[in-house]
């Protein structure tokens, strides 16, 4: 694959990757990218009334309750604006959805369990936080695990 | 309550030695009421019918329901005995059930948590004088049901005013988010059957309870505090296990 930098004074800063079809080299090469550049960007979020910009990077997790989105980092719990859908688009490929109202930080999962019907929790570095991910997500949740943590 | 608990306990097991007695022979039935009706029978309709009574005023229909089918099942052969029906089997017991459960299941449908918020309520009412039942209170109340499973629920103290669980044989875990934030009153009220909740607690809060606990264990570990912002645990604990914890 050929790596060609094109310095262009005007406009933002873009990464593209063209090919000729989405395979395993493209979706590591996007991945590694995400991984690395994605983290930096800050995200708009609230305490009450008061704005907080927090990095991608420190969120453990989103979760979805009585119609709000809140984001959890080690120690606090804002809210967003942001539907889960949508920050499925804009935060970086290592946020994944876990269930139907969680989309949890890849990067910072410390240890995930199962239970008998097939749910499980996920626990993060650093905190004593936990969330719960749905059976039906967990092949998806292993499957990025791998990808992201260990370059499959 | 631990001598409300002995006295209900002394008067099942009367309830069950007068039910031997009188299947034995040795107190016989009234004969000329409604086709024959035992000493039993009235004692379990009574019962009932205060359950069924009880179940409407704090707005529990389901349960209301199934009092009524009860309450028809037991005196089944005296309905058709008055009725002058010409068989003393009417509907099928288990018929009857499963009917009466579909029944349930079309209302909690129809009224999801309409049977729910006004009568938890309530037993604020006892824990805090001054709190009243507005119809603003009552929309702000959120609620949070766990069937079976286990669940990590996070409270955000900056709009915390009152939340209610609901945890049947399942683990709930409550925990407060942004506790800096907290001004105090806020309101946690839990109903807990056959299952586990825990409560995490910011350690510098103090905890005022009200838990009707039946057969089960509540445990406060970590004492209620003395000074900062109040917090007031109320509900029902049912053959489970409700934990307080100071972290």
């Amino acid at each position: 694959m050929k790596v060609r930098i094109e310095i262009s004074p005007d406009g933002e800063d873009e990464i593209i990757i063209k090919c000729k079809r989405m395979d395993e080299r493209v979706e590591l090469a996007r991945t590694l990218l995400d991984g690395a550049l994605g983290g930096q960007g800050e995200l708009l979020l609230y305490i009450g009334n008061t704005e907080h910009y927090i990095k991608k990077d420190d969120i453990l997790f989103f979760e979805s309750t009585d119609n709000k989105v809140f984001a959890h980092t080690s120690d606090k719990m804002l809210r967003t604006d942001y539907k889960l859908f949508e920050l499925e688009d804009i935060m970086p490929s290592y946020f994944v959805r876990i269930s139907k109202s969680a989309i949890a930080n890849v990067k910072l999962i410390s240890s995930l369990s199962r239970e008998l019907t097939g749910n499980g929790v996920l626990t993060f570095k650093g905190t004593n936080k936990q969330v719960y991910f749905s059976r039906a997500y967990h092949r998806q949740l292993k499957d990025k695990i791998e990808e992201v943590r260990f370059l499959k | 309550m631990k001598v409300k608990n002995t006295l209900l306990g002394i008067l099942i097991i009367a309830f069950a030695i007068f039910g031997i007695l009188e299947v034995s022979g040795a107190i016989p039935p009234l004969a000329h009421i409604a086709g024959g009706i035992t000493y039993v029978k009235i004692i379990a309709g009574v019962v009932l019918t205060a359950l069924f009574v009880e179940s409407l005023c704090k707005r529990r229909f389901c349960t209301a329901l199934f009092m009524l089918a009860f309450i028809f099942m037991i005196f089944e052969r005296n309905i058709a005995y008055i009725f002058a029906l010409n068989t003393t089997n009417i509907i099928n017991n288990w018929l009857l059930l499963l009917f009466t459960a579909i029944i349930c299941i079309g209302l909690k449908l129809i009224f999801p948590q309409k049977f729910k918020f006004i009568h938890r309520i309530h037993p604020y009412q006892h824990l805090h004088k001054h709190l009243h039942q507005s119809a603003s209170h009552s929309a702000s109340t959120r609620y949070k049901e766990n069937n079976l499973t286990s669940s990590e629920e996070y409270i955000d103290c900056t709009t915390f005013t009152s939340r209610n669980f609901e945890n049947n044989l399942g683990q709930t875990i409550i925990h407060f988010e942004n506790v800096s934030e907290y001004v105090g009153e806020g309101k946690i009220y839990i109903e807990n059957n056959l299952g586990n909740t825990v409560i995490n607690v910011p350690r510098d809060w103090r905890v005022v309870t009200e838990i009707e606990n039946n057969l089960g264990s509540v445990k406060n570990s970590g004492g209620t505090g003395t000074s900062g912002p109040v917090l007031y645990i109320c509900g029902e604990n049912n053959l489970g296990a409700i934990e307080i914890k100071k972290v």
